[in-house]
């Protein structure tokens, strides 16, 4: 079983030789080499072609693409998926993934170690677009902008807010959906560990175009890359299209491994009303990934057609539908918020119930509520393009729909109040994360109404106070999820425990730092500050002063967090294997778990939350007392 | 449980005092069209329903975070409420007459009036974006200018609105009301002007590109002015144009913010 398990997740077995971290740069160095190779090829081809049919062999965009089509696939299997892949379809051994720190930059299979990469990978984008959101707020000190012209300040917002949404898709999902689901399933890994291991490798190009759009000029749609602005603006653009769909693949593969997962890998006896409330979450927001994340895709598919063949999808001179694009978009953006916030909900509903010491209260409604967040997700879409002079027919579907998402969002406040009232709440740094998250998440979920109800949404509509309604739903709803699933899951991934007082300094000055940003943020909206502007008017000044300054102090919050991370990893106390005491499987088993999970399968026979219950079974029997004789 | 459920009512009851004193304060810009009053009801009307709602789960959150906090671990496990009793069925039930009040009013009620065509339109002005300025014309006044929007106060107004390279969005903060302009077709904003103003005495008085459209799209604003119907009659003729209104009523044409 073990030696089985080892092979399939490539870990350095008996049967090999024990590849070291240098061998994984080596493999890296030749993903970049073999990713020159396909792009030159790629561009070779294009200009065969072109030559056939009588056009110039260059052609800049249309060539950027023939190579880039080329140079992905040569970048993932020159990296490591020929290696621990390829290899056996041709009926040659797969060489594994080395077992030393190497393995974080290797084509891992092991759950674990994908989920580290894309946790570490993720909380470095943050901090990178983090930054970028404080040159933003220095720029809006004045209201003629302060240090750039706005045609940086364009690119500096559009690369702000493309990295942040990329943040929000997989920050929380890529990482603790990867490393905590199969715990908590009691599955020794996810149900594809190679396509996983592609999901993850699949990021770095994203990364290394959207830097490579910088020197283009960037781009200066903001993520949302409406045309015809997108099919007439410089390169930079086509740089973000391919980013985004390569990104889009990621999802997709992702959210398909999820469900496939969460349905097949169970452990024996955890039947569909004994899974833990975060794995519900992570499968609610599989289908959203799975289903809409194509349309995405699409519609930049769509834009680059526009740009690159002369297709006029968009552009209406030729009889094209500039509104065709919003429709397409929005129809996987919409439901991408709820990718983001589904997982968050997870979190903070698994650690209101564990540190409050009292049962998850009204848990099938909340799984009820996930799943019709997931139905109503796919028919809200308009909502974004209420003043967009879309069919007037469609106003009041979609004002309808929209309204009654706050229903089953509704059900997730129950569930938290019911959860902590009463409880011994034990405020360590991940509950007050939580609690905070219910605080942030009421405030974006309130003003929602106002952007989903018509007649307010025709004021407020691309002003700041749709900037920091968002900012309360991503950030305060979703990024503040993160960082309570990173106090909460540090014990258990790194074999130690955070500096609890650092981590007290990182929420409270966050949690103020956020809202006395944010608050303060509504008013201009409401007064007549449109969004994604390098200039405003005068009289809003001295409230966007108090706005920088509040963010800059919420800047300065991340680094108590950084410290705390990188030092407690090597001076942390050790961590047991269930500091919280908690009830789930990811905690029945050693900090950090042994490459197969569990070293006995677990069996489950009780509940995960019934903590306080009378004669109430324990959820699994702890696996790891028997093997580690911890 | 008496004793919490007695101290978080009081809580939430002081919490929605405390709500409703901050519901006061007037928030929006002051308001120059009749639809524009229209989305200051629908906003007053949702302030106080959010009111009571932001201060029930403030209260809970608030008098948890308080008096269940605990020093150290809890020895022992808290109550186990599973919520397997009526609570969500009522709190479902809340919260689904909650919505199907919003959605009615000021949702269904408000997208009639912010929608609503006029029945007599007594000024045309087309509007047209392009990177990254506004050209102004008024067709029946044979007036054209790229310096300011100029309309007569208590008058009917359609802004006839078109767009010649990306997507613009035409926004008078002043009038709480937006549409975008979307290239290839021709978008409409109707409306009636309610009070005198300019943008020298409150900047919510301009026409602002409300529409991401490229590098200038934070200046594209031009400064807008209500003005009596004999002054605008005056700054007509100043511009060589021909001074007086002509009202037209309106047959079957799309009004209010809809598009061919």
């Amino acid at each position: 079983m073990t030696d089985a398990v080892a092979h399939a997740h490539g870990a350095a077995g008996g049967d090999g030789p024990a590849y070291t971290g240098w061998y994984a740069a080596g493999r890296m160095a030749r993903g970049v080499a073999w990713a020159a190779v396909g792009f030159a090829l790629g561009v070779a081809l294009l200009a065969v072609v072109r030559n056939i049919t009588g056009h110039d062999g260059w052609s800049k965009e249309a060539s950027i693409c023939a190579g880039y089509l080329l140079a992905l696939p040569g970048w993932l299997f020159g990296m490591g998926m020929w290696d621990g892949w390829g290899r056996e379809w041709f009926g040659h051994k797969v060489k594994h993934a080395p077992s030393d720190w190497g393995r974080y930059f290797s084509f891992c299979h092991d759950h674990k170690v994908i989920g580290i990469q894309y946790l570490a990978t993720f909380v470095f984008l943050f901090l990178f677009a983090g930054l970028f959101a404080m040159v933003i707020r220095w720029q809006l000190l004045s209201p003629n902008g302060a240090i750039l012209t706005n045609a940086q300040y364009n690119s500096v917002m559009s690369m702000h807010g493309t990295v942040m949404i990329a943040v929000a898709v997989a920050g929380v999902a890529g990482s603790f959906g990867n490393y905590i689901l199969p715990l908590q399933l009691g599955a020794d890994d996810m149900a594809f560990p190679r396509l996983n291991a592609m999901s993850f490798w699949l990021i770095p190009p994203v990364a290394v175009l959207l830097l490579a759009a910088l020197p283009m000029g960037g781009w200066d749609t903001g993520w949302t890359a409406y045309p015809p602005l997108s099919t007439t603006n410089g390169t930079g653009q086509l740089m973000f299209n391919l980013a985004i769909i390569t990104f889009g693949l990621s999802s997709i593969l992702s959210g398909l491994n999820f469900i496939c997962t969460f349905i097949f890998m169970r452990a024996e006896g955890m039947t569909w009303s004994r899974i833990p409330v975060f794995s519900w979450s992570l499968f609610a927001m599989a289908w959203i990934a799975l289903l809409f994340t194509q349309l995405f895709a699409v519609s930049l598919i769509m834009v680059t057609l526009d740009r690159v063949a002369g297709t006029s999808w968009f552009n209406a001179t030729h009889g094209g539908q500039p509104l065709l694009y919003q429709h397409v978009f929005w129809f996987y953006s919409h439901p991408a918020v709820y990718i983001f916030v589904l997982p968050a909900f997870g979190i903070i509903l698994e650690i209101l119930s564990h540190l409050s010491r009292k049962p998850l209260f009204a848990y099938k409604w909340v799984v009820g509520a996930f799943f019709g967040i997931l139905g109503l997700s796919g028919i809200v879409w308009a909502h974004h393009m209420f003043t967009s002079t879309m069919d007037a027919r469609l106003l009041k579907p979609f004002l309808i729909t929209t309204e009654l998402i706050s229903i089953p969002t509704g059900l997730i406040f129950l569930a938290a109040l019911g959860t902590i009232w009463q409880g011994k709440l034990w405020l360590r740094v991940p509950m007050l994360f939580a609690l905070g998250e219910v605080f942030n998440f009421l405030i974006g979920g309130v003003t929602g109404i106002f952007l989903a109800d018509l007649p307010t949404d025709i004021h407020l509509q691309d002003t700041y106070f749709v900037v920091a309604h968002f900012h309360y739903t991503i950030v305060g709803g979703e990024i503040f999820a993160l960082f309570a699933g990173i106090y909460f899951w540090y014990p258990k991934i790194t074999g130690r425990m955070y500096n609890e007082r650092l981590g007290q300094w990182h929420f409270w000055l966050m949690f103020l730092g956020f809202n006395f940003t944010f608050i303060p943020m509504f008013w201009p909206g409401i007064q007549g500050m449109n969004r994604r502007i390098a200039e405003y008017t005068p009289d809003l000044q001295n409230i966007n002063i108090v706005v920088s300054v509040m963010a800059f102090i919420l800047g300065a919050s991340f680094l108590p967090f950084v410290w705390n991370m990188l030092a407690s990893l090597f001076r942390g106390e050790r961590a047991q294997a269930n500091p919280w005491r908690a009830r789930t499987l990811e905690w029945q088993t050693t900090s950090p778990p042994p490459v197969e999970n569990f070293p006995v399968p677990p069996l489950v026979t009780g509940g995960p939350y019934d903590y306080g219950v009378p004669g109430a079974a324990v959820h699994a029997a702890p696996a790891y007392s028997a093997a580690a004789g911890d | 449980m008496k004793r919490d459920l007695g101290i978080v009512s009081v809580l939430w009851l002081v919490l929605i005092g405390v709500g409703l004193v901050l519901a006061g304060f007037d928030v929006l810009p002051e308001t120059h069209s009749d639809k524009g009053a229209d989305v200051r009801h629908a906003w007053e009307t949702l302030v106080l329903m959010a009111v009571p709602v932001m201060a029930f789960v403030i209260a809970v959150l608030t008098y948890s975070f308080l008096a269940y906090r605990r020093r150290g671990e809890p020895a022992e496990d808290g109550p186990p409420h599973t919520g397997r009793n009526w609570v969500p069925k009522v709190w479902f039930v809340l919260t689904g007459a909650l919505s199907a009040v919003v959605i009615v009013y000021p949702g269904l009620v408000g997208i009639d009036a912010v929608m609503k065509k006029n029945d007599t339109t007594d000024i045309v002005v087309k509007l047209q974006a392009t990177k990254w300025r506004w050209i102004v014309q008024y067709p029946d006044q044979n007036v054209t200018t790229l310096k300011e929007l100029v309309l007569p106060v208590d008058k009917h107004v359609r802004f006839e609105i078109q767009a010649s390279d990306v997507l613009h969005s035409v926004w008078v903060p002043a009038f709480l009301l937006k549409v975008d302009a979307v290239p290839g077709k021709t978008t409409y904003l109707e409306f009636k002007t309610t009070k005198t103003g300019s943008f020298e005495d409150n900047e919510a008085m301009r026409l602002q590109c409300a529409e991401l459209c490229g590098r200038d799209h934070a200046t594209m604003q031009l400064p807008v002015r209500v003005v009596a119907a004999t002054e605008f009659d005056q700054w007509v003729a100043d511009l060589g144009g021909e001074p007086g209104l002509k009202p037209s009523v309106a047959k079957s044409k799309p009004g209010g913010h809809s598009g061919h």
